[in-house]
C-alpha cells in the first residue's frame, strides 16, 4: 500500500515536472517575450562578468606598445589584428559622419548566440547608453539589424538573417525604370543570399540592382544599404520574383556595430 | 567541490571567448564549433557520483548562466543540461568510467542537446527547422568538443585529487 503511494506520488511530481518544463519552454522560446528585472538584473550582472573576460580580446590597442612576448610570429598576428581592428574602428568613425539625422551609438560585440537558429549578437551598450528596443544596428557595410531586448548595460541584436517570422524589413529596390519597393523576409542558408519575396513579375530587375531600406512601415530609415540582387528566380505562377540579395557584410566577422539611436531635432 | 566548479566556469567561458572567433552563419560552420559547457558536464560527473543532488543543482545554475550569456532564452538551456544530466547519469550506472565511454557520452549528449534544441523550437514554431541543418550541426560540434573533452579528462584523471576518477 504504502509502495504503490509512494509510486502515485513520484508520478505525478514526474508529470508536474513535465508540464512546468513544457510551459517554461514554450515562454522561453516566444519570440516577443520581455525581460523581466530580476533577469535583467541577472544578464546584466553576467554581461559585466563576460565583457571582464572578453576584454583582452576585444581591446587588443591596449595592449598596444608592450613587448608582450619575444616570439615573432605572435607578434605578427597580434599586428595583423590591429590592423584589422583600426580599420574597422575608422570605417565606423567615417559611417558615423554620414548619419547626420540620427545620434550614431557605437558598441562592441560581447556574445554571440549559441543557438545558431536565432542569429543574434549581444552588444555591450544598454538603455544606459539610450538604446531601445527595435532601434536600427548597421555597419559600414550596411544594415545587420535592429535591437530585440535591451537591459540597462546591454542589448540584443536581431540579424537580418535570421528566419523569424516578425523578421521583415521593407526594402527598395533600384531598377533602371526607377525604384520598387518589396519585403526581406528570409535568409537562404545554402547560398548565403538575402531572399526578398513578393516582387511583381512585370517589374524588371536585373542582376546588380541595389537594394536598400524604403522606409516605409517606420521602423527602418529609408535608404540604409543592404546589398545587391545577385540571382532572380520566378515563382511557378509567373506572378511574382523572389530575389537572392548579396551583402557585403561577413556576417561571420561583425566586432563593432552603430546604432541608429534618437531622432536629432 | 571546487576542481569541477572551475572546470564547467571555464567551459563556460571558453564557449563564449571562441564562439567569437569562428564563423557564425549556419552554412559557414567550421568543424570547430565550441559546445564546451555540455561537454564539462560530463567530464564533472564523477566528482558528484556520491552527490548526485548537488550535481543537478551545479547544472541548472549553470544552464540558467549559459541562457543569460549566450542564448538569451529563460531556463530553456537549465531544463537541456538537466535532461542531459539525467542520462548521462543513467549511462555512467551501466558503464565504467573510461577514455571509451567518456567519447560515446560526449557524442551522445551533443546530439541529444541539438535534438532537444531542435526539437522545441519545432513544437512552438519559432524558426523553421530542418532535419539537414540539424545533423550538419551535429557534425560540425563534434570534431573539437571531443578533444576538448578527452584533454579535460586526462587532465582530471592525473591531477592529485582526492577522489579520482575511477
Amino acid at each position: 500500500m504504502y509502495r504503490k503511494r509512494k509510486k502515485r506520488k513520484k508520478i505525478i511530481i514526474i508529470a508536474i515536472i513535465v508540464f512546468c518544463s513544457f510551459f517554461v519552454l514554450f515562454y522561453s522560446l516566444s519570440s516577443n517575450r520581455k525581460l523581466t528585472t530580476v533577469e535583467s538584473f541577472f544578464k546584466d550582472a553576467a554581461m559585466l562578468v563576460m565583457k571582464g573576460v572578453m576584454l583582452p580580446f576585444t581591446s587588443l590597442n591596449l595592449e598596444k606598445g608592450e613587448d608582450l612576448t619575444e616570439s615573432y610570429l605572435i607578434q605578427k598576428n597580434l599586428n595583423v589584428h590591429l590592423e584589422e581592428e583600426i580599420e574597422q574602428l575608422r570605417d565606423t568613425l567615417d559611417l558615423n559622419q554620414t548619419l547626420t539625422g540620427y545620434t550614431p551609438i557605437n558598441a562592441t560585440v560581447i556574445t554571440r548566440n549559441k543557438s545558431y537558429w536565432y542569429q543574434t549578437l549581444t552588444i555591450d551598450k544598454g538603455k544606459k547608453a539610450g538604446l531601445k528596443k527595435n532601434m536600427v544596428a548597421i555597419t559600414k557595410n550596411g544594415l545587420i539589424g535592429k535591437i530585440e531586448k535591451v537591459t540597462n548595460y546591454s542589448s540584443e541584436i536581431k540579424l537580418i538573417t535570421a528566419n523569424d517570422v516578425n523578421n521583415k524589413v521593407s526594402v527598395s529596390i533600384a531598377t533602371t525604370n526607377g525604384d520598387t519597393t518589396a519585403i526581406l523576409s528570409g535568409y537562404d542558408k545554402e547560398t548565403n543570399l538575402v531572399l526578398i519575396s513578393g516582387v511583381d513579375s512585370m517589374v524588371e530587375i536585373k542582376e546588380g540592382d541595389v537594394v536598400t531600406t524604403s522606409g516605409l512601415g517606420g521602423m527602418f530609415p529609408r535608404g540604409i544599404y543592404i546589398g545587391v540582387v545577385e540571382t532572380i528566380t520566378n515563382d511557378k505562377y509567373g506572378l511574382s520574383k523572389t530575389l537572392g540579395v548579396k551583402t557585403s557584410q561577413d556576417f561571420n566577422n561583425i566586432h563593432y556595430v552603430t546604432i541608429l539611436g534618437e531622432e536629432k531635432e | 567541490m571546487i576542481l569541477p566548479i572551475i572546470i564547467v566556469i571555464t567551459s563556460l567561458f571558453l564557449d563564449g571567448i571562441l564562439s567569437n572567433f569562428f564563423p557564425y552563419m549556419i552554412n559557414d560552420l567550421s568543424l570547430f564549433t565550441p559546445y564546451f559547457t555540455i561537454i564539462s558536464l560530463i567530464i564533472i560527473y564523477p566528482f558528484f557520483q556520491k552527490k548526485k543532488r548537488n550535481y543537478y543543482i551545479l547544472i541548472v545554475i549553470i544552464g540558467y548562466f549559459y541562457d543569460l550569456l549566450y542564448t538569451n532564452l529563460f531556463l530553456a538551456d537549465a531544463i537541456f543540461f538537466f535532461l542531459t544530466a539525467l542520462i548521462i547519469t543513467l549511462i555512467y550506472q551501466k558503464l565504467e568510467i573510461n577514455i571509451f565511454t567518456n567519447i560515446f557520452l560526449m557524442l551522445l549528449t551533443i546530439i541529444i542537446y541539438h535534438t532537444l534544441l531542435a526539437l522545441s523550437l519545432f513544437i512552438f514554431n519559432v524558426v523553421p527547422i530542418t532535419i539537414n541543418i540539424t545533423i550538419y550541426l551535429i557534425t560540425n560540434s563534434l570534431l573539437l568538443n571531443i578533444i576538448y573533452g578527452e584533454i579535460l579528462y586526462l587532465i582530471c584523471k592525473y591531477l592529485p585529487h582526492k577522489r579520482h576518477l575511477n
